[in-house]
């Protein structure tokens, strides 16, 4: 299964090192697809499904956790599995995000095979 | 140094980001403030401890870090990128050392944002200060509590 990806993160750079992880990790992935913060994102998923969000937390307009609440609230995108990718590693706030929906977190720095870790825990697949 | 523990936070900080995200390692711990060209970021944050964690770093620093970061040759690399990556740079470092500081308790980072790299002191004077020797040049790490 080629999964269709969705990365939020307000840094270029970040966007473009998380899709590079990604395609070294092996899993097969369909379509790339970017944003610069939530609300742009949640504009993107009501046109395109995605099968997996990668977001941060602190971005501009809508942070992620207001992004992951919305997610919570809308019906038809509720399921759309979320991992956060943040440099937050407080427990307070990973505990929030995951009552809030999110069904990973990874903390930066972080190393590849984590994040391949992460998505095959929670897609419930082995990719590649 | 006013205080070792968060000096050795600081440097165990800059240990882990440098080796994890850009598979490259301090060579030094200490040494000279960046030699110009450089660029700096800084990141303020708030919570439990609230305060600034900003860098500077040589240029030619930076270039490499982001062609490591981003799997580019540097010839390849415009400006905006290299910016862009000191800003992540100063996020990472700052997210690092604050979670380091408090695992208990949020706290919330704002945007990083560019400063003048060239600039040898800040305006307000750091607690906290190290540099490192890294490839192609040094970075310096101020944490203003």
């Amino acid at each position: 299964m080629a999964l269709n990806i969705l990365i939020v993160d307000d840094s270029p750079v970040m966007r473009t090192f998380l899709r590079k992880v990604v395609q070294l990790t092996g899993l097969a992935v369909g379509q790339f697809s970017e944003a610069g913060d939530g609300e742009a994102a949640l504009n993107l998923l009501r046109e395109r499904w995605m099968d997996l969000v990668l977001t941060d937390i602190n971005m501009p307009r809508m942070n992620g956790e207001e992004f992951v609440r919305q997610l919570g609230l809308d019906n038809m995108l509720r399921d759309i599995p979320v991992i956060v990718v943040s440099t937050d590693a407080s427990h307070d706030r990973i505990d929030r995000m995951i009552k809030l929906g999110a069904r990973g977190y990874i903390s930066k720095p972080f190393q590849p095979e984590t994040l391949r870790d992460e998505v095959e825990r929670i897609l419930g697949v082995c990719n590649g | 140094m006013a205080d070792p523990a968060l000096d050795n936070l600081i440097i165990a900080a800059v240990a882990e980001v440098l080796e994890t995200m850009f598979f490259t390692e301090i060579l030094q711990v200490g040494g000279s403030h960046p030699s110009l060209p450089a660029l700096g970021a800084r990141v303020a944050f708030t919570g439990h401890n609230s305060g600034i964690v900003s860098i500077r770093i040589s240029e030619a620093a930076a270039r490499s870090l982001t062609a490591s970061f981003l799997g580019e040759s540097e010839e390849s690399l415009s400006q905006t990128q290299v910016a862009n990556l000191v800003c992540e740079l100063a996020n990472m470092l700052c997210g690092c050392i604050v979670s380091k500081m408090a695992a208990h308790g949020c706290f919330t980072l704002d945007s990083p944002e560019l400063i003048d790299g060239s600039t040898q002191e800040s305006t307000e004077r750091p607690e906290i200060r190290q540099s490192f020797a890294i490839e192609r040049g040094s970075l310096t790490v101020s944490l203003n509590e």
